[in-house]
């Protein structure tokens, strides 16, 4: 390695051998391009490709986007036609603070998960290991905070989906943990798929309860049994 | 004379929304777009997806197509930015990322220098990282390696020498921890 460091040649040989080595050959890799190609410009593939990955988050913003819409024209209606005084509702209250409770553990967990310590010294490292634990310790205060919390009834199915969701995430990450100390990596990478799906359908409840939206399910989403009654806008 | 007037005849076909004539184009820039997104992420199958993810791309922006070298910077431009999204939107994927190809890579000569560099790759920033892989294992000429980036021939000299750098620093680093 050091005559590898002292030379620029050498040096640039070590990066080819070293990036050949998570280059094995894909010869499926232009039938299945293509393929894919003439599925989306047919119409019947594009919706699986992009909106499942996309699509949900799109919704989600649109809604909001015509929640505020309704919300701004709510408002412009009240300066122009300005109602009689009227006390803040116990329910709106409880709402808000609610929501808050859920911001603020979702800014928890966000700043416990972000990826830079794994990235920079790898998944072997203690420090990666850390970050886990710190991302699941984040999520058991979330789920903590929501058994003891009492949601607005229009929110119960969230409640619910959301508590869900964050059970999940934390056996994953209390089992990637231990896949870690054991070094079981193949183990580790086998749950990669399932761990982003669980962290798709977190994302999305806890941006439908900021929103105050109902919450919609993922389509790959095998659910527990769905609470009744709830989640629907203004009840 | 005739391949200059058959490659501007595809590529008219393509803006025209021709999918047969771009595929004519697309696939011999697969390989290279491959190249470059298992030397950005270290993850085959990350890099498949990514390929695959900025073929859909390219099609959707098919009017910037042009035949030669230039569509080559222009894929492989889409293919690295979507490398970049990639490793932006899926945190858990930055550990999985890692281990297949760590798993995979040694050699018996050396079995800890496959993943050394690579690490000190991956501590690199997006910039650097792209500029080192397009010269040093695409092989790139600096004017391509230029418009790939979007910066000038000069910049991207500049950049390739700053990351070379820091990568032997890095690397120099990693040593002498290691012992």
């Amino acid at each position: 390695m050091r005559a590898a460091v002292a030379n620029d040649r050498h040096l640039q040989e070590q990066v080819r051998v070293a990036l050949e080595a998570v280059t094995p050959p894909a010869p499926w890799l232009p039938a299945r391009v293509i393929d894919d190609l003439r599925k989306r410009e047919e119409g019947t593939d594009m919706k699986v490709q992009v909106e499942s990955r996309r699509g949900l988050p799109v919704a989600l913003v649109v809604a909001a986007l015509i929640a505020a819409a309704v919300v701004a024209a709510l408002i412009a209606s009240r300066a122009l036609f300005p109602p009689s005084p009227a006390p803040v509702g116990v329910q709106d209250h409880a709402t808000a603070q609610y929501v808050a409770m859920v911001e603020a553990d979702d800014q928890q967990f966000r700043a416990a998960q972000r990826p830079t310590t794994c990235n920079d010294y790898g998944y072997d490292s203690p420090a990666c290991r850390q970050k886990l634990q710190n991302a699941a310790t984040a999520l058991q205060k979330f789920q903590a905070d929501l058994e003891t919390a009492h949601p607005p009834a229009r929110m119960a199915n969230s409640h619910a989906w959301l508590r869900a969701d964050i059970a999940r995430l934390v056996a994953m990450l209390q089992r990637h943990i231990g896949y870690i100390e054991a070094k079981d990596f193949k183990a580790l990478f086998a749950e990669g798929a399932d761990f982003t799906d669980a962290l798709k359908s977190y994302t999305v409840d806890v941006t439908a309860m900021s929103n105050r939206l109902p919450v919609p399910l993922p389509p790959e989403y095998n659910p527990p049994a769905r609470p009744t009654g709830g989640d629907t806008l203004g009840q | 004379v005739h391949e200059g007037a058959t490659a501007k005849l595809i590529e008219e076909a393509v803006k025209e929304g021709d999918a047969s004539a771009f595929e004519v184009l697309l696939k011999p820039l697969l390989e290279p777009g491959y190249r470059l997104a298992c030397g950005m992420l270290h993850d085959p199958a990350a890099a498949e997806d990514s390929v695959q993810e900025a073929s859909f791309k390219a099609w959707r922006k098919r009017s910037q197509v042009r035949e030669g070298a230039e569509m080559r910077s222009w894929f492989l431009a889409i293919v690295a930015n979507e490398c970049r999204t990639a490793r932006r939107s899926r945190w858990w994927s930055v550990i999985k990322s890692t281990a297949p190809a760590e798993a995979s890579a040694t050699s018996a000569a050396d079995p800890l220098t496959g993943m050394q560099v690579r690490r000190a790759l991956r501590a690199l920033d997006h910039p650097k990282r792209l500029v080192l892989v397009l010269r040093w294992y695409l092989d790139l000429p600096i004017e391509e390696i230029a418009a790939t980036t979007g910066s000038s021939v000069h910049a991207a000299e500049s950049r390739l020498r700053r990351g070379t750098e820091e990568l032997r620093r890095r690397l120099a680093m990693d040593e002498s921890r290691s012992g």
